[in-house]
């Protein structure tokens, strides 16, 4: 099988999955106590109005016609209505992802380098001190809770030191292309807007990659104490190879395999975290709406925000999976 | 002397187990961060077992309070001797909340984590051993539920069902389920082709029996390790859940709670409500995360040296 014969098929099989999902979001919107006719009309509709809502969007049909009609809904961008915000649930999400998807974008560039430098140093220098602090570092990552973690460098950097900003996304720059703010400044030119941005974003895309970074750390430094121990490293060092060489350019790069896996699965984390770290920094993302809609009550916003962050983990482990067949030739084959 | 006769009957037919466990004591011992997180860990558990003798205060107690006019000075004081972490605005003792809060926490981590893996061991277990379409249904289902982050699902759930302690836990059970299906179907496929499985299966025994008697007594062990850091990550994902205004009602002494009521007058200043509790959730996490940790490497073959 060619890699393009691999990634037609793996997109095909991307639909089972996002329809297994809507399923899951339907039993979820399913079992919510509140009477959603009753919510869209209002506490103080006639009950003949509250009827009519019901007799318009289905919700005396059977369950599966129920879904039916969800189902086709999801694939035309009918998400439901949003009504904390008093529009459709997708246009807010339009709105919002951008946001989101700028902060992990800048908490992955800060994890995987950091995560791959110290899980390698710690993997090189097993059982020294080096290995024991950078194993305290990581397991601290995946013990903190993110939102604990916000708070203190919140509390530090900006109550009492006053270098960083503790809330929001800066200023928008002049022209808006990617709704990638940092991005966008730097496409048009707007250095002042870039500055801001960049300042901003600082402390909520630390606070999101600590997580990450140190699944990351420990991911990179048991694969290489298994790489290291193989004959062809051996065999490299034997040769005379600096020590540079032999860990970067051999080791490393098969280590790096299962790291990459990892790092697929560990963005689930950081869509999770996003929530959390997003309600904390007022960070307006998705996840800040999703946690207003909590407080609203406002569950079509709830669910669309499921949705659409499990299709960006599916897709984002797509990608995962099609890089690994790219990188390790024996897996394209489908064997 | 019979009974000598036992324990000697006993040490010589498990000679080899002893032996195992013995040296894996030693390497316990050996590893310094793996006996740290051990003695963290017993320390979280005596602090809830004996809460009430620990705690100067009952967690619903409001100092200052029992007399018109209030005692105003005893809301948002900061750490002292009286108070060592503090109070809160309405002057409960926020070191009684975080001392009460581990059993909260604990408990949260434990119930979810035994009902995931009985799930999980009885789905997996026939997933693995029956195989056919049981296998393939069960592990879609499974693959369903892995297309979510974890965290994202269990507030979509819990969002659905209301906020609340129990709720938050349910929505816990069903994101953590599949993943103990998966570990135990595995671990199922590799030991139900070992001959003693055959040979019950030789002697008439039924398959529940087989399953239940032999299967999965071979296949828990390994997924123990992984027990012991999912009830850290559980704990965690549970204060975030609180954090975001799903979990217990406010002025409950629960951790996650606690650090989000804080965090409204963090800025402010009153850095100690949000700061203690949620030192706590990072104490008791990282003792299960070290432990844990420590125990795969002294339990893995591979990592032995």
């Amino acid at each position: 099988m060619k890699l393009w014969q691999y990634i037609a098929r793996r997109l095909l099989l991307l639909l089972p999955v996002i329809i297994g999902v809507t399923l899951i979001t339907f039993t979820i919107s399913f079992v919510i106590p509140a009477d959603p006719a009753r919510a869209w009309a209002g506490q103080k509709a006639p009950p003949s109005v509250v009827e009519k809502i019901r007799i318009e969007y289905h919700l005396n049909d059977p369950v599966y016609v129920q879904y039916y009609y969800y189902i086709t809904g999801v694939f035309t961008g009918n998400w439901g209505y949003s009504h904390s915000e008093k529009r459709p649930v997708i246009q807010c999400l339009a709105d919002y992802f951008p946001a989101t998807l700028e902060l992990t974008i800048w908490a992955m560039a800060i994890a995987i380098p950091t995560g791959i430098y110290l899980g390698v140093v710690s993997a090189v220098k097993r059982n020294k001190i080096q290995d024991h602090l950078s194993r305290v570092f990581a397991l601290s990552g995946v013990s903190m809770p993110i939102f604990w973690l916000g708070l203190l460098l919140i509390l530090i950097f900006y109550t009492y030191l006053g270098w960083f900003p503790a809330s929001g996304r800066g200023i928008a720059p002049t022209h808006v292309y990617t709704g990638l703010w940092i991005l966008d400044s730097l496409l048009s030119g707007d250095w002042h807007a870039l500055a801001i941005d960049v300042w901003h974003i600082i402390l909520p895309s630390i606070t999101l990659s600590y997580a990450t970074l140190a699944v990351m750390t420990r991911m990179t430094r048991s694969s290489m104490l298994e790489v290291l121990r193989l004959d062809y490293i051996k065999t490299a060092k034997a040769k005379g190879l600096s020590k540079k060489v032999v860990i970067y350019r051999h080791a490393l790069r098969n280590a790096l395999i299962p790291t990459l896996t990892v790092s697929g699965l560990a963005f689930a984390g950081l869509l999770g975290g996003a929530v959390l770290t997003e309600t904390i920094f007022a960070w307006p993302g998705m996840g800040r709406y999703a946690y207003q809609a909590i407080s609203t009550l406002d569950y079509p916003a709830i669910m669309g925000v499921t949705l659409l962050m499990a299709i960006i983990f599916v897709i984002a482990n797509l990608i995962v999976d099609i890089m690994y067949a790219y990188l390790d030739p024996r897996i394209k084959l489908g064997e | 002397m019979t009974e000598v006769e036992v324990t000697g009957g006993f040490r010589k037919a498990h000679e080899s187990q002893i032996k195992e466990f013995k040296y894996t004591l030693y390497l316990m011992r050996r590893s310094p961060l793996t006996m740290t997180g051990l003695i963290m860990l017993l320390f979280v558990v005596i602090v809830a077992i004996f809460a009430p003798w620990i705690a100067p205060y009952h967690p619903t107690y409001i100092g200052g309070q029992q007399y018109w006019p209030y005692d105003s000075s005893q809301m948002l004081s900061p750490p002292s001797l009286q108070h060592l972490f503090g109070t809160d605005d309405m002057g409960h003792d926020l070191f009684s909340m975080v001392v009460y809060g581990s059993r909260e926490a604990l408990y949260i981590g434990f119930i979810v984590v035994i009902v995931a893996m009985l799930i999980g061991i009885t789905l997996g277990a026939y997933s693995g051993y029956v195989g056919g379409w049981v296998d393939e249904a069960i592990m879609r289902v499974c693959d369903m539920f892995f297309a979510f982050p974890g965290l994202v699902l269990a507030m979509a759930i819990t969002a659905a069902l209301g906020p609340g302690l129990q709720n938050v836990m349910y929505a816990l059970m069903v994101v953590w389920w599949p993943g103990y299906t998966r570990i135990i179907r595995g671990q199922v496929l590799s030991v139900k082709e070992n001959q003693y499985i055959e040979a019950a299966r030789a002697v008439g025994l039924s398959r529940f029996k087989i399953i239940w008697k032999h299967v999965i007594p071979n296949s828990i062990p390994p997924i123990l390790v992984q027990a012991t850091m999912d009830l850290g990550n559980v704990i965690l994902t549970a204060a975030g859940l609180a954090f975001l205004g799903l979990g217990a009602a406010a002025y409950t002494a629960d951790w996650g709670v606690m650090v989000s009521q804080g965090r409204a007058w963090l800025l402010a200043g009153y850095w100690w409500w949000s700061t203690f509790p949620g030192l706590a959730i990072f104490i008791t996490v990282l003792a299960f995360n070290l432990f844990g940790d420590g125990l795969r490497d002294i339990l893995d073959p591979r990592l032995r040296r």
